[in-house]
């Protein structure tokens, strides 16, 4: 077979499972598309493992698309289903529809189940299905009796679980995670907490937890976090939950990402919890409600990335930050709106001995950001990397920003600031 | 191992030999070789280490595919880079035209390297998706060698079966027998069954977005299966000898599929079990053995006649029955071989009626 003919048909002559694997790796509805491609495409379709259906795609009606779920499943000839998604998110399908795809993906001895489906009813026998491995389910808001979990629950494979829930995740949510012994990655949004519900995370295996609440009643809630296995911890949405920390012992990362916080308190206990984070990642506004206390200290905080956004400026808590955490290395700021910086009373012990990166990203070039950079230059010791990242300045503002840098003075002679424009980039 | 004129500290690496299907040799350095599954075991079965003893690589391997291969080795096997830069790579090594990237494909699961398969059947892909049919045969070449007739074609249960394929071109041809019959005959329009419009649809939907042909389509499928359905009521009593409860079922079908309000099936739905019916009635499998010659679209060449005129009976209840509902299918079907395996409905009809609750719904409906 010369490579120097053109137009020879090598796609088809890929061996069946080449070919299933490539027709795997796209929505189910242009997988059974290629079947009019010609002989040899008929039916490769139905040897594809993953069963993607999605709507992103302009489809002809509610009716229209069950029934090609329907066609699909039945003409499938798969005998094992690695991933089965179902991602209607502007069609209402109808429950027993759902139920009985699902069902029939189980029976297919499905890994990965991905369901997005407004108004749904689970088939029991996903709450025992013995080969599931990652199950993501997000009903949206209307999810009334979705969660007739049955008990008990056995997910002996299970290792990622993403759900959202509209309320009361006990009767559900909690239900499901007991029944899953080697549960690794858990995603938890409760899209509205109207009680004092506790919720207790008690599981040994966890290594990564994501908890969000998106809206709630002003009654506090306790969290009992009691995981000792706990790499990631990601907590966001509205903190309105008492956070009680049992054993977080082997947490290495943290990102905290509220956009309302109810009390400070609680904030402060959360900072607590996660002091042991080697990396913590914030984006989260404390304007409103200033902190009382002061943050406790990081002792093994690395890296700090901390973001600001359009509603929250926080420019007030990094010289805490600084000044909480004498490991600190890399500190990485992004999107700070116009605030002002206010200079610590003395040099935090960070900048003296252990910050190399700094990293000023998306950038606006106000006052303040050329105060702290004054401060910064003007007292880091060793700087190694030194970045600034602009965007969405206009040519002229680039260019005071750049000369008004240029003009502070450096504790070190090496050092050196990477500019990043809209355009180009310079080292100055 | 190579022996250099000057040795340097960095070329006192092993090299292993590799051997392409024509025949040309070379060394590669081993840590970059082993990357390759297929090659790693060959190692350890002690080949390769001589120009000698080459590695025989697998036949869909030429040299410049296996050059990328080797390229894409060399930059992964070295384990300290980040996975920014692994991804960066790959999207910078996959730009490449089709024909290579097949190639590369197929040398790639020759080699049992499932990295680069995946990274290239993802690329291929997205050269897919999203396009039309049309599109598809252009970038690829791929002949346009089904018929319209068979485009329209509902998908059915596919099978190895030669006798499942048999039927189905025979069915194929009937239909459009009998739409020629029916274009003689004046038509009036008629309320759409969601019978119709569930196939019509999901055909459409395979068949592609084009706004304008896919309702052409769509309503001459409509057309189509209006058309069948008043043969299906005029039709005299159906002429098969074995198939003793063929003509109630037609009567009954015709009103059941009137009165379905809403239904979840589609027509491929029933087809499943006839596989394992037809598989079982092993002496009809002398009858069938001249299905090599069909494999083209006339198949009017070459059919015992005797068969034929079998075969069109068949067919002619086929047909009919196109819009039918399971039960009465496989009762049909079965009857073909009814007086070899009776309990042959038993073990199906468990089967039936535990498959699906719209079959419930279908029973309920005929009452």
């Amino acid at each position: 077979m010369s490579s120097t003919i053109e137009n020879v048909d090598r796609v088809s002559s890929l061996p069946e499972e080449v070919v299933s694997h490539i027709l795997s790796q796209m929505p189910m509805k242009f997988a059974v598309r290629t079947s009019i491609l010609s002989k040899r495409w008929r039916y490769s379709w139905t040897l594809v493992h993953n069963l993607d259906f999605d709507d992103f795609h302009p489809v002809y009606g509610l009716d229209c698309f069950s029934k090609f779920v329907d066609g699909v499943l039945e003409l499938c000839k798969t005998p094992e289903v690695i991933l089965f998604r179902l991602c209607f998110s502007e069609i209402w399908v109808r429950r027993s529809s759902a139920s009985k795809w699902i069902n029939e993906a189980v029976r297919l001895n499905v890994r990965e189940l991905d369901i997005q489906v407004i108004l749904l009813e689970l088939p029991i026998s996903l709450f025992t299905c013995k080969t599931l491995t990652k199950l993501r389910l997000d009903c949206g808001v209307f999810d009334l009796d979705v969660w007739n979990c049955p008990s008990p629950v056995a997910l002996p494979c299970l290792k990622t679980l993403d759900i959202a829930v509209s309320r009361e995740p006990s009767a559900s949510a909690f239900k499901l995670i007991h029944g899953c012994p080697v549960l690794e990655s858990l995603s938890l949004q409760v899209l509205w907490r109207n009680d004092e519900e506790e919720y207790n995370f008690n599981i040994p295996t966890l290594k990564r937890l994501r908890l969000i609440t998106m809206k709630c009643v002003s009654v506090i809630n306790k969290v009992v976090l009691n995981l000792p296995n706990l790499e990631y911890l990601f907590v966001g949405g509205i903190l309105c939950s008492l956070f009680v920390m049992v054993d977080l012992s082997s947490l290495v990362k943290a990102r905290v990402s509220y956009f309302e916080v109810r009390f400070s308190d609680m904030l402060v206990e959360l900072l607590k919890g996660i002091s042991g984070a080697k990396s913590i990642s914030w984006s989260t506004s404390t304007t409103d409600i200033p902190l009382d206390a002061p943050l406790p200290k990081f002792p093994n905080l690395k890296h700090l990335d901390y973001k600001g956004g359009r509603f929250w400026s926080g420019w007030p808590l990094i010289p805490q930050f600084l000044e909480s955490s004498s490991e600190l290395e890399d500190l990485r700021i992004e999107e700070l709106d116009e605030s002002c910086w206010i200079e610590p009373q003395s040099v935090p012990t960070c900048m003296l001995t252990n910050l190399k990166t700094i990293e000023l990203a998306k950038c606006k070039g106000n006052k303040c950001d050329v105060q702290f950079m004054e401060f910064v230059l003007g007292n880091v010791e060793d700087p190694k990397t030194v970045t600034i990242t602009c965007e969405r300045l206009r040519q002229n503002e680039e260019m005071r920003f750049c000369a008004e840098l240029l003009k502070l003075p450096r504790a070190s002679r090496h050092c050196e600031i990477h500019f990043v424009g809209t355009r180009s980039r310079t080292i100055i | 191992m190579s022996e250099p004129d000057v040795i340097k500290p960095e070329m006192m690496r092993s090299y292993i030999w590799l051997q392409t299907a024509d025949g040309s040799i070379q060394q590669v350095e081993q840590e970059v070789a082993i990357f390759c599954p297929l090659i790693c075991h060959e190692i350890h079965a002690g080949m390769g280490s001589s120009k000698t003893y080459p590695i025989s690589l697998p036949a869909r391997v030429n040299p410049v595919t296996l050059s990328l291969i080797l390229d894409y080795c060399r930059f992964h096997q070295v384990p300290g880079r980040s996975n920014k830069e692994r991804k960066s790579f790959d999207e910078k090594f996959i730009r490449m035209d089709t024909n290579r990237l097949c190639e590369l494909t197929s040398a790639a699961d020759s080699l049992q390297l499932k990295p680069l398969v995946d990274l290239t059947s993802r690329a291929l892909a997205r050269m897919i998706e999203g396009k039309t049919p049309e599109e598809i045969r252009e970038t690829f070449h791929i002949p346009d060698d089904l018929t319209e007739e068979e485009k329209l074609e509902p998908l059915k249960n596919i099978t190895d079966d030669p006798r499942i394929r048999l039927l189905n071109r025979l069915y194929a041809r009937k239909r459009k027998e009998l739409k020629e019959k029916e274009k003689l005959k004046n038509v009036e329009v008629e309320a759409e069954h969601v019978d119709d419009r569930s196939v019509d649809e999901l055909l459409s939907f395979i068949n592609g977005e084009n706004g304008d042909s896919k309702e052409v389509k769509t309503v001459k499928n409509k057309k189509k299966n209006r058309r069948r359905k008043d043969q299906q009521k005029n039709a005299p009593v159906c002429t098969i000898s074995n198939s003793s409860a063929a003509p109630n079922n037609a009567i009954k079908e015709s009103n059941g599929i009137s009165s379905v309000g809403h239904d979840d099936r589609v027509k491929g739905h029933c087809l499943p079990n006839i596989n394992e019916l037809l598989k079982l009635q092993d002496s009809e499998d002398d009858r069938f053995g001249l299905e090599d010659e069909f494999d083209d679209c006339d198949i009017g060449d070459g059919i015992d006649p005797e068969i034929k005129e079998q075969i069109d009976r068949e067919v002619e209840d086929f047909a009919r029955r196109l819009n039918s509902d399971w039960p009465e299918r496989v009762q049909e079907l079965l009857s073909l071989g009814q007086e070899r395996r009776p309990s042959l409905y038993t073990v199906n009809g468990n089967g039936c009626s535990a498959r699906r609750s719209s079959s419930t719904g279908v029973e309920k409906h005929e009452k």
